[in-house]
């Protein structure tokens, strides 16, 4: 028997989280918006200049280049994080998960992987820092290559290497992430169907690209969402190890963002960078939310 | 088609001994289940002959060639698993097929086997679904059929029917005897189930703490269980056991457990009998040889009947002797009643004498 819907009481449920969202997420989100079409000038609303903003911001060498090979720009740079970042992650994530799977201290191996999980984005941006420092005396990297003869690179003082450089630190601090998500989709497949494929005649790498790879696709897609969503928003590891530097060749877009905004009091043209931001995400959030929808049905 | 041989099989597990000292030979063409009760180690026999468990020690064969150190792909072998085990992301035809690319099958070939084999197991209009979308008895039924494409030298069977249900597994069992004897291939049958033993197996292979028990047809394992746990495990309900001592009773040697005494069977009576003598036996004797008495022989008791328990065409009573207690399968029409007296007589000649102390069944 189905009893009538009381609204009052719903309403009074949702109440909190509907306010807290407003305030917090509709407000700003369509404020900024708004911005982005404005002047802008002190952050409040004033000079409406129409698409003035956005013109600056695709025309501003800084956000997005591509007259040179390979582009460049903060734009650019997201896109070659997002290609690197992901894509490393996922894949030293899977062999670290698959290999330790096999192994009798799984448990340490993923604890010991998942570690830099536990340590902030400004705490190990300071610990890779030294790591990275030009000087060999300081440089954990430049003293190994130091040890071969190699003379002191700068790892995050040239434009060509700078960005693989974060990337590199963005992977580390990741790939425990994805491999205790792998690792429990692995554990979720049943022994007994990559068994039957071994006495069907399949050896291990038949195994593993025919049997196992089909079965984590879905948990192995959450992850390159959330990775990707992850690069989309990343700032801090940036602000903290180069600033954007050296120039502007390591930025991104969340970084130009803030830098336009509240470093250059540019809020007309931050706003149009974080308008472009959420233009970006779009896309992923509505295949994820269309995802989980066809999982519920299911 | 091929014989499998276990020679001296071990198998441990840090200090468990899960399968010890196992030697058989399945035939050619052969029906072999594998029966005991959970972790008796015959899964774990099977999975040696798969090769998915390597023995500690001892030697397989499959046909004339040692297999233990050839990996499961290469043994030339099919194996139905209990969940069935049907890759998920594949459909019904993939599943199928899956195991013939591996190995290179021509495509008009790898064709032909997926229709003979669907249109063998009613799974023919099934091929375009993905395993979820299957039932119970359908996916059984894939997964005998990516067995039968393969067209291997041996099917392994591990309870591939104890994921149905009641009714369907009577049925998928005939089915499975009906494929038997279509494509003959030599077939290890692994399942704790005793009736699905007695009715699928040509010989029965029953183990319990990996150790072999008996390896015997199902009749022979019925008439002349080797020990006292073959006698119990084989036959629902189980046969009855009460303790005793043989004694030498008016010129008869019988088995007296202090308050009812009743003869040896005529094939234990001789010299096996007087060598018993005096000593501790464990008499068995089956639900179905004790009788409402109706003059027709048999040696006769008064019995008190506890319980009684209607099943249609035959009634179980739990029957009381002066204190030894039994069960017995008679006739609705017996006329037996909760708390009153009904003569019995048990057919003797039927019985069975083991040894209290080694559990072996004695015998003339």
């Amino acid at each position: 028997m189905a009893e009538k819907t009381k609204w009052g009481t719903v309403l009074l449920f949702l109440l909190p989280a509907i306010l807290l969202l407003l305030f917090f997420l509709v407000y700003p989100a369509l404020y900024t918006v708004l911005l982005s079409f404005d002047r802008g000038r002190n952050g409040v609303l004033g000079e409406f200049v129409g698409l003035d903003n956005y013109v600056r911001v695709f025309s501003d060498q800084d956000f997005i280049n591509l007259s040179t090979f390979p582009p460049s720009g903060a734009l650019w740079n997201n896109v070659v994080w997002i290609i690197f970042y992901t894509s490393f992650v996922i894949f030293l994530g899977l062999i670290i998960a698959v290999i330790a799977s096999r192994v009798r201290y799984e448990s340490v191996i993923k604890a010991v992987v998942f570690l830099p999980m536990a340590i902030s984005a400004t705490a190990l941006a300071v610990i890779w820092k030294f790591v990275y420092a030009p000087d060999a005396n300081i440089g954990l990297l430049n003293a190994i290559l130091a040890n071969f003869g190699v003379s002191p690179i700068s790892w995050l003082g040239d434009q060509g290497i700078v960005n693989f450089a974060l990337i590199a630190v963005g992977i580390w601090a990741s790939v425990g992430f994805a491999t205790v998500i792998l690792s429990a989709a692995l554990k979720s497949i049943p022994a007994e169907i990559t068994e039957a494929a071994r006495v069907e005649g399949a050896n291990e790498l038949q195994v593993f690209f025919r049997i196992t790879i089909p079965m984590v696709s879905l948990p192995m897609s959450v992850l390159a969402v959330t990775l990707i969503v992850n690069v989309i928003k990343l700032f801090d590891l940036i602000y903290v190890m180069t600033g954007g530097g050296p120039g502007t060749s390591s930025r991104v877009i969340a970084f130009t963002m803030y830098q336009q905004a509240f470093s250059a009091g540019q809020y007309g043209f931050g706003s149009a960078v974080a308008v472009v931001m959420l233009v970006l995400l779009l896309p992923i959030m509505i295949f994820n939310v269309r995802r989980f929808r066809t999982q519920a049905v299911r | 088609m091929a014989t499998v041989r276990l020679e001296h099989i071990y198998k441990k597990f840090g200090d468990v001994i899960a399968v010890n000292d196992l030697s058989l030979e399945i035939r050619d063409e052969e029906f072999l289940v594998l029966v005991g009760p959970s972790g008796c180690g015959k899964t774990t026999a099977l999975r040696m002959v798969a090769g998915l468990e390597e023995q500690t020690s001892g030697d397989i064969f499959i046909g004339d060639r040692l297999v233990n150190d050839v990996p499961p792909k290469d043994r030339d072998i099919a194996m139905v698993f209990q969940n069935y085990a049907l890759y998920p992301h594949m459909d019904v035809t993939d599943n199928l097929s899956f195991g013939l690319k591996l190995w290179h099958v021509v495509r008009d070939e790898i064709k032909r086997r997926i229709e003979d084999a669907a249109r063998m197991l009613g799974i023919d209009r099934l091929l375009q679904r993905k395993p979820r979308e299957l039932s119970g008895g359908q996916r059984q039924r894939v997964a005998l059929g990516r067995a039968i494409v393969r067209e291997p030298k041996v099917f392994l069977m591990d309870e591939p029917l104890s994921n149905l249900d009641a009714k369907l597994r009577v049925q998928t069992r005939a089915d499975l005897l009906k494929l038997h004897q279509r494509v003959k291939t030599t077939t290890i049958y692994v399942t704790h189930d005793q009736v699905e033993a007695m009715t699928m197996g040509d010989r029965i292979a029953v183990m319990r703490d990996g150790l072999l028990q008996q390896l015997d047809t199902p009749e022979g394992l019925y008439a002349s269980p080797a020990n006292l746990f073959v006698a119990g495990f084989i036959g629902s309900p189980p046969m009855n056991f009460f303790r005793g001592t043989v004694r030498q009773v008016d010129g008869q040697t019988m088995v007296d457990t202090g308050s009812v005494r009743v003869p040896l069977p005529p094939r234990v009576a001789g010299g096996a009998a007087r060598a018993a003598l005096g000593r501790e036996v464990v008499y068995g004797i089956r639900p179905e040889d004790i009788e409402a008495q109706n003059g027709t022989g048999g040696w006769p008791v008064r019995a008190n009947i506890e319980v009684v328990e209607y099943l249609g065409n035959e009634v179980q009573v739990h029957a009381n002797v002066q204190g030894v207690t039994f069960v017995a399968r008679l006739s609705p029409r017996a006329g037996a009643r909760v708390g009153e007296d009904l003569p019995l007589s048990l057919h003797t000649e039927r019985a069975h004498v083991f040894d209290a102390k080694t559990e072996d069944a004695i015998s003339g």
